[in-house]
């Protein structure tokens, strides 16, 4: 009985996560055959295919080591759009704020970022990070088991420069 | 590792231009088509995969073989970086159709992805940039990855390369710097990863010309 109970938990709690997760999914799947949309989609498959690599440094073999526990990437922008504040709020809105936290959020005149995580076992199991701007737009989510240490030079490794902000983080700690 | 990271595992660097979140995504890998003008006398051998060669037959249009040793001509400097990044391709395909005199839409374009598929290739990259589709697949076997198709897709023309084997990744960036040449084809293939900058530049003028006006 106590094993029936365990499990009717767990599954419960695993229908949660799974509805949580499709919050997000619902936004990319809503706009990912729209094709005024620009989107990628990475699968963990090639990031694992990344643990072949070799490092020539301490520092590529710590990325390359990141990089191969990344589970996924998926990224939807739009330019040139004058919806692009909507879409940010909309993007906003749908991230469960129960499981996700806001991990940092930049303003700027024209263009609002936020970055938001999910964590799982004390380890950073997403990053979701959300830009618009007054003719831009754009929402990325990668998952897997990600180290914010090194996820903002594997945003300049991968050209993805929203990514570098989260530097910030590790600045604001030095100073602090 | 010489600066390779995502840009280097399969041949698309991606970059979405935006201005503060600069992000792009730069189809690299028709760069690497250009490949093919440089080996463009090679001979025929049997197709990689069935869905490639059925498209072949179907569709027609420009079909170009190549074999490794055909690869190694490329490499008159004996760079071994070079030698290293295609040391494990068998065979590569490259086909090229014009999507205008074929009747080759969305719903061709759905199948084909399934045919590949139902060849056990597993997709690990999928992206849309500027009307432009692009799809990677790979074959893996036993953890080794046997067969890697490159799809590009714009609303006139279809570039499929298949390669029987695999890329060394980390080698990737060496091949940019062997494939600058250019003829007719690799015009062709420039055309098709520069035409809708073309339209979009165009398209400025015009509207700076109106407002002028």
């Amino acid at each position: 009985m106590k094993k029936l109970m365990i499990g009717a938990v767990a599954m419960v709690w695993s229908m949660a996560a799974s509805a949580q997760n499709d919050a997000i999914a619902k936004f990319f799947s809503k706009y990912q055959g729209d094709e005024t949309f620009s989107q990628v989609t990475i699968s963990g498959k090639m990031f694992s295919m990344m643990a072949n690599l070799t490092g020539d440094t301490e520092e590529e073999k710590a990325m390359i080591n990141s990089i191969s526990k990344i589970k996924g990437l998926k990224i939807l922008s739009k330019s040139e759009t004058r919806d692009s504040r909507e879409l940010y709020k909309e993007a906003i809105a749908m991230i469960p704020t129960s499981s996700f936290e806001e991990l940092m959020a930049i303003r700027d005149r024209d263009k609002d970022m936020k970055f938001f995580t999910k964590e799982a076992g004390g380890k950073i199991s997403e990053l979701v990070m959300v830009m618009g701007g007054n003719e831009e737009f754009m929402v990325l989510t990668l998952f897997g088991e990600i180290d914010l240490k090194e996820i903002s030079k594997i945003g300049k490794a991968v050209n993805i420069d929203g990514l570098e902000n989260l530097e910030k983080i590790k600045d604001k700690k030095k100073k602090n | 590792m010489k600066g390779c990271v995502i840009h280097a595992s399969f041949f698309f660097l991606i970059r979405l231009n935006t201005s503060w979140v600069s992000m792009t995504i730069k189809i690299l890998p028709m760069k690497y088509l250009i490949i093919i003008v440089l080996l463009a006398n090679s001979f025929s051998v049997l197709a990689q995969t069935k869905t490639t060669q059925f498209l072949d037959e179907k569709y027609g249009g420009l079909s170009l073989f190549f074999y490794r040793n055909t690869l190694r001509m490329l490499n008159q400097s004996d760079d071994k970086d070079f030698d290293e990044l295609i040391k494990d391709i068998e065979k590569m395909r490259f086909l090229m159709i014009d999507k205008t005199e074929s009747v080759f839409g969305k719903v061709e374009y759905k199948k084909l992805i399934s045919d590949y598929k139902g060849e056990e290739y597993e997709e690990i990259m999928t992206g849309r940039y500027e009307g432009k589709d692009f799809n990677v697949y790979i074959r893996e076997k036993n953890g080794d990855i046997k067969g890697t198709v490159l799809l590009a897709s714009d609303s006139t023309n279809l570039l499929v390369l298949d390669i029987l084997g695999k890329i060394a990744l980390d080698k990737a960036p060496e091949l940019f710097k062997a494939i600058d040449e250019s003829t007719d084809i690799g015009k062709k293939i420039k055309n098709f990863t520069d035409r809708d900058e073309d339209n979009d530049n165009t398209d400025k003028k015009k509207k700076t010309k109106k407002s002028d006006n």
